[in-house]
């Protein structure tokens, strides 16, 4: 009798259980390049009555298309630590990511309350990234040619006149 | 009485506990060769570096063409210096040297041309103007040096050494490019070195220094003359029967030393040879021949500096 | 005026008759190799252009910073190892701009570097419009540590009793300075953000990586260029007032 009326409570009121906590993203899709960085921004609100204990932000990345993801290649650092929260207050978190591999993702920011609070996840955020561009050799050869070659041109005209004056 | 150019008065230097000049003090004219002499390490360097104020002085003051010691850059405006052991920008040229430093002192462009282009031809490297100073002997540089010292047309002139690792025709060459600036242009030149006879020959006047302190200073004459009525030697000559007899009477009058070689006696004394002739004569003795010897700077430095300097 | 006449005289002492050339050249032929490789070479793992041109800037501005280190480092010991200084303490031109001058001269390098690495920013950067940007970031960010780097190599010159002494100092801090900005990126941490933000040259180089790379806005992380600013600041300010009392015949502390 006495669990029955406990899991009422709680199915009642599960605000006064713990504190809630919203996580909202600044957009809901990327398109990008491969290699081209990107900034998520986040800002997780206590939604609650109460204040939340110190909290954790971490940042995923999921692929939609079997693409391997590995979360260290994309940011240094994934996971922020948060200052406690009071009721109605509100933080920003933001991450600059790379986008290392070209596919399709979704990308989102989960809030790990302490104590036994359950997640908070964020919207996900679409992101496509289109495939490589390649840079130009054609492009580069000339000027790392030519560069040394009219400098080398200016040395040996200096030495020269230093030599016929002598 | 030409005007005074250069007044030091009681100038020292310390490096750390170190006296490199001790109260250091003399007055040159208008127009005076003035000789700096001492061995190594009398301080001569470190007394033109403290005059050209590249040096500050630890204690006393100094006046150049009568600008006061308070005001270097006026004073530097007034001197030209070539220091010891003075390097070159070997890749430049002798005309862009002194035209560069003609520029330092204020002339325009132009100027500084025409002055290098003047000088160069009164040092002698008129035909090596356009040449790299890589190219340039040592006595051309120190040629060179004296040009660029005299760039701003100064009052006094200091040389540090000029003639020091040059053959005696370079030596010649710069000796009379200091007399000749010194009697051309009135200038006062200040002649450190420690080699004796470039000072006989070319200096009116002489300051000679031994571990920083003066030990001796005026003109060449009165140098030599004091240290003349101090130290006088003559040769006696007298029949060989005699020269034991005018050495017994010469050992007799105080002040005297005396060396006898064949028939000749050497006489010195601090006193002066009269009495010693005196002697000599009042014992009866037949003088053949008395020779006094001319007393030179060099005795006279010898003496004061303890044989120190070559 | 003499100050002018000094920079005129150190400038062409430095490009007609000393090392400017052959070191501008030397700048360029590993610039020249950095560009081709950055734009050709897949094991080098660059994933777009921002990335190459951001990597090509920052050698540019390291390189050129050390290299303008370097010439500041020898104008004052190295004039006097080989006997002209005196000379010039002899004119009568003021202590400070014997140091302005030789300042001068010194930037004259890194004007040359920066100048040569336009070229190459531009090729890698043609096309995702991002060459204005690196450019005014190598200027300004650049500027600022090479004219702190000279101030300090001419303070270290003026006070080093040989020339072996200054260049090895110069040397040993440039590098010193260079070398957290080719640590690996690490999780950010405060501490680890302080140590960035402090050293000028990791500050400045982050600044530029934010910017080019990460596309912030300039005035976003204008934070990181306190570092850069501040050591400008102090370094010039240090060779004004030290600078005419140090400058002297003979190096070291306490001669003279």
């Amino acid at each position: 009798m006495r669990l029955l009326l406990a899991a009422l409570v709680l199915a009642l009121f599960p605000a006064t259980a713990s504190a809630s906590v919203d996580v909202a993203v600044d957009r809901s899709r990327i398109d990008s390049t491969v290699g081209q960085y990107l900034n998520i921004s986040s800002t997780i609100t206590n939604s609650g009555a109460e204040p939340t204990g110190k909290l954790i932000a971490h940042l995923n990345v999921a692929s939609l298309n079997d693409v391997y993801v590995d979360l260290e290649d994309w940011t240094a650092a994934p996971t922020q630590s948060l200052p406690p929260l009071g009721p109605g207050e509100s933080a920003e978190v933001s991450w600059d990511i790379q986008a290392v591999n070209a596919g399709t993702f979704t990308v989102y920011a989960v809030v790990l309350p302490g104590g036994s609070a359950s997640l908070s996840a964020s919207p996900p955020i679409h992101v496509e990234v289109a495939g490589r561009r390649t840079l130009s050799a054609g492009g580069a050869l000339p000027i790392a040619l030519v560069v040394p070659l009219l400098l080398g041109v200016a040395v040996f005209a200096v030495r020269r006149r230093l030599r016929t004056t002598a | 009485m030409p005007g005074v150019s250069l007044e030091a008065r009681e100038l020292s230097k310390w490096f750390g506990s170190r006296t490199a000049v001790d109260s250091v003090s003399f007055t040159a004219h208008e127009g005076e060769v003035i000789g700096l002499l001492g061995p190594n390490g009398a301080g001569k360097t470190t007394t033109i570096r403290m005059l050209s104020t590249v040096l500050p002085p630890t204690g006393g003051e100094f006046s150049v063409a009568g600008v006061p010691s308070s005001r270097s850059a006026d004073i530097r405006a007034r001197i030209g210096v070539l220091p010891e052991s003075a390097g070159y920008p070997v890749h430049q040229t002798g005309l862009e040297y002194l035209t560069y430093h003609g520029r330092l002192f204020g002339l325009s462009r132009e100027e500084a041309r025409q002055t290098a282009v003047r000088l160069l031809g009164q040092v002698g490297l008129a035909d090596r103007a356009q040449s790299r100073i890589s190219t340039y002997s040592r006595g051309m540089r120190q040629r060179l040096g004296i040009a660029r010292a005299l760039v701003n047309n100064p009052s006094v002139v200091f040389l540090d050494e000029p003639t020091l690792g040059l053959d005696p025709a370079g030596q010649r060459e710069i000796l009379a490019l200091v007399r000749a600036i010194a009697e051309a242009r009135g200038t006062t030149v200040v002649l450190s070195t420690h080699t004796l006879p470039e000072v006989e020959q070319v200096c009116s006047s002489v300051l000679i220094l031994d571990k920083g302190r003066v030990l001796v200073s005026g003109s060449v004459a009165e140098v030599t003359s004091t240290e003349a009525a101090s130290r006088q030697s003559g040769h006696l000559r007298v029949p060989p029967d005699q020269v034991a007899r005018a050495s017994e009477v010469l050992r007799g009058v105080p002040g005297v030393s005396v060396e006898v070689a064949k028939d000749v006696v050497t006489v010195t004394s601090s006193d002066g040879l009269n009495e010693a002739l005196s002697a000599v004569l009042d014992a009866r003795i037949t003088v053949l021949s008395f020779e006094v010897d001319g007393v030179r700077l060099s005795d006279a430095f010898l003496a004061m500096t303890r044989g120190g300097a070559s | 005026m003499s100050a002018r006449v000094i920079a005129g005289q150190e400038c062409r002492d430095l490009w007609l008759s000393g090392r400017g050339p052959v070191l501008t050249f030397a700048y360029a032929v590993l610039l020249s190799a950095v560009t081709y490789l950055a734009a050709t070479n897949q094991v080098l793992n660059f994933l777009e252009q921002r990335e190459s041109v951001n990597l090509v800037l920052q050698i540019a501005v390291a390189v050129g910073v050390l290299l303008t280190m370097v010439v500041a480092a020898d104008a004052i010991s190295g004039e006097r190892e080989r006997g002209t200084f005196e000379s010039l303490l002899l004119a009568p031109v003021s202590r400070g701009s014997i140091v302005l001058g030789k300042l001068v001269a010194a930037m004259s390098l890194w004007g040359a570097a920066f100048v040569v690495a336009l070229p190459y920013l531009w090729v890698l950067g043609k096309g995702v419009a991002v060459v204005g940007q690196a450019v005014l970031l190598g200027l300004v960010v650049g500027t600022v540590l090479a004219l702190s780097m000279a101030a300090i190599g001419l303070l270290i010159s003026a006070r080093s009793t040989t020339n072996k002494v200054s260049l090895a100092a110069s040397l040993f801090l440039v590098l010193a300075l260079f070398a957290p900005t080719q640590l690996p990126a690490m999780p950010t941490s405060s501490v680890g953000d302080v140590l960035v933000r402090i050293n000028p040259v990791t500050a400045g180089s982050h600044y530029i990586q934010l910017v080019l790379l990460k596309g912030h806005a300039w005035t976003q992380d204008l934070s990181y260029l306190i570092s850069p600013v501040v050591a400008v600041v102090v370094t010039v300010v240090a060779l004004a007032v030290a600078g005419p009392r140090i400058v002297r015949l003979t190096g070291g502390v306490g001669s003279g």
